[in-house]
């Protein structure tokens, strides 16, 4: 392959009290490409987020490695390089829309302060175009709301509006669907399939949930006890998982039988 | 009828207000004519023992509590919330010097604080500077234990997704700081300024009952209970003499409505 990954990582994480947590995780982001890191609760796979951002230590991590992003060295990037590249270049959609959103400001007032942090010109018609991207509404009473008043669906569209509100080049997308039901999460997958084609937004999308992963993503990577275990496209992973663990993450997902449970006789 | 204790209290602070106007003979004048009498027309409330209107000084030492105990309050919630955000914000060493310091200050004889405070001053001091020291030095008592408060509410919002949020969406720390803590951490300190209220109008009347609150001649609620000890038979027969209970019944009132008020400030956030 002769294309330059957007975004390559060699990580190792340690926390302290829970020693080593990634183990020389080496994972390459082509542009454009949505990678799907799946493990389990615990594995790490938010770690490798955060590292990515160098915001670890908000955490209470530290780690070594490389972490290339269109070839500049992250590691040792100071603050203020980061923080023109977080929101801007690489941003981040987390877990609870509702827990993410500050509670005590208007949605309109949040999507200004996302674009204010990374630009000094009037943002009102990116704001309101990238509304319409992610099928939102653009009137002043949604604008005006706060984050109780919406559902966590319509946080999550909020929440991924401000992340793909400066055209970043790549976008973590951490356990974005865990929080949502089953409607609410296709529409969110669907959402973010239409950031990637629109944008060219590559993705690094974590999450638990395989089946989610399958269907959005181009590539998988299998994170198992602090490294990758294996890479592959969804059909490689479901059809010749090659690693013991990858079987076993694919055969514990539950398959529609038909077949009536024996009831209990009390 | 929901916001009757906030009405009440409002209609209070006004009448208070207009005291001045209200009683226009003020609280020093003395009427040698008419002493330690009965409450008249002219004189709603009677007199006291040296011919100064009860009703005026009833009115201008209400002014006087109502006005200072918010003051007072002020002072320790603003030190609480600086206090407080310091210890949330800085390294673990210097949190553990606030906290040491405020464990402190909560386990001070705060009352003997006081008495010495007010032992060290000269005893003719004007009455503007007792009102000031004697204000002053209640809300400089009051920051501890609000202060805790303040540094756990900080902690908490420290620790929430979306200051995480913010700094990944790369929001500058003083922004974060003016948008996305500060306006969090207000409903909290709103809400210990509501408490220390009534802490403090009970405080300054403790006070006033040893004769450490505002000097003489000036009315305070604290001033006008300690006259009660002289007035027994007031105690003895409190129907006849129901005059001189007014600033005890009016202290209760005020507290009781405060409270009220404070119960739904609970409720609705």
């Amino acid at each position: 392959m002769g294309i330059i990954p957007v975004l390559s990582v060699m990580l190792n994480v340690d926390y302290s009290g829970k020693g080593r947590v990634l183990n020389g995780v080496c994972l390459d982001l082509a542009p454009g490409e949505i990678l799907g890191l799946v493990g389990q609760s615990g594995s790490g796979k938010s770690t490798l987020a955060l590292s990515i951002l160098r915001l670890l230590s908000f955490k209470g991590g530290s780690d070594s490695g490389s972490i290339l992003f269109r070839g500049n060295e992250l590691l040792g990037a100071s603050e203020k390089q980061m923080r023109k590249l977080r929101g801007n270049q690489i941003s981040l959609v987390l877990q609870s829309p509702l827990a993410s959103l500050n509670p005590s400001m208007r949605i309109g007032r949040q999507l200004f302060e996302a674009w204010g942090a990374h630009s000094n010109e009037n943002g009102a018609a990116t704001i309101m175009e990238t509304l319409r991207q992610v099928n939102l509404p653009t009137d002043e009473a949604f604008l005006n709301r706060y984050p109780r008043q919406l559902s966590v669906g319509l946080a999550q569209r909020v929440l991924i509006a401000m992340a793909v509100l400066h055209r970043p080049a790549v976008l973590l997308a951490d356990e974005p669907t865990s929080a949502l039901d089953a409607l609410t999460q296709a529409s969110i997958l669907d959402l973010f399939r239409k950031v990637n084609r629109e944008y060219g937004t590559a993705m690094l999308f974590v999450s638990h949930d395989l089946l989610a992963v399958a269907s959005l993503c181009h590539r998988i990577a299998i994170l198992h006890e602090g490294q990758i275990v294996e890479t592959g496209t969804p059909r490689e992973i479901f059809e010749t998982p090659r690693h013991e663990y990858t079987r076993t993450l694919v055969n514990a997902i539950p398959t529609l039988r038909f077949e009536t449970p024996e009831r209990v006789q009390v | 009828m929901k916001r009757l204790p906030e009405i009440l209290l409002a209609v209070l602070v006004l009448v208070m207000l207009c005291a001045p106007w209200l009683a226009p003979n003020g609280y020093e004048k003395q009427s040698r004519d008419f002493i330690a009498v009965g409450p008249t027309k002219d004189f709603l409330l009677g007199t006291d023992a040296l011919g100064r209107d009860r009703f005026a000084r009833l009115l201008f030492g209400s002014r006087l509590s109502l006005l200072l105990a918010p003051a007072a309050a002020a002072v320790s919630v603003f030190l609480a919330a600086v206090i407080g955000a310091l210890a949330a914000f800085s390294g673990k060493r210097l949190e553990s010097a606030i906290i040491f310091f405020s464990d402190v200050a909560l386990s001070l004889p705060w009352l003997f604080l006081l008495l010495t405070i007010r032992g060290a001053m000269p005893l003719d001091i004007r009455p503007e500077v007792s009102i000031v020291i004697t204000f002053l030095v209640l809300g400089l008592l009051g920051w501890a234990g609000p202060a805790r408060i303040v540094r756990a509410g900080v902690r908490l919002i420290l620790k929430s997704d979306y200051i995480f949020q913010a700094k990944a969406m790369g929001i500058a720390p003083s922004r974060t700081f003016f948008r996305y803590i500060l306006p969090n951490i207000k409903p909290l300190l709103i809400a210990q300024f509501w408490i220390s209220l009534p802490v403090f109008i009970l405080s300054e009347a403790n006070l006033g009952a040893l004769g450490l609150s505002v000097s003489e001649p000036m009315p305070s609620w604290g001033n006008l209970l300690k006259e009660l000890e002289s007035q027994t038979s007031a105690l003895e027969h409190p129907l006849a003499n129901w005059q001189l209970l007014a600033p005890i019944v009016l202290l209760v009132a005020v507290v009781s409505l405060l409270q009220l008020s404070q119960q739904r400030l609970k409720g609705s956030s």
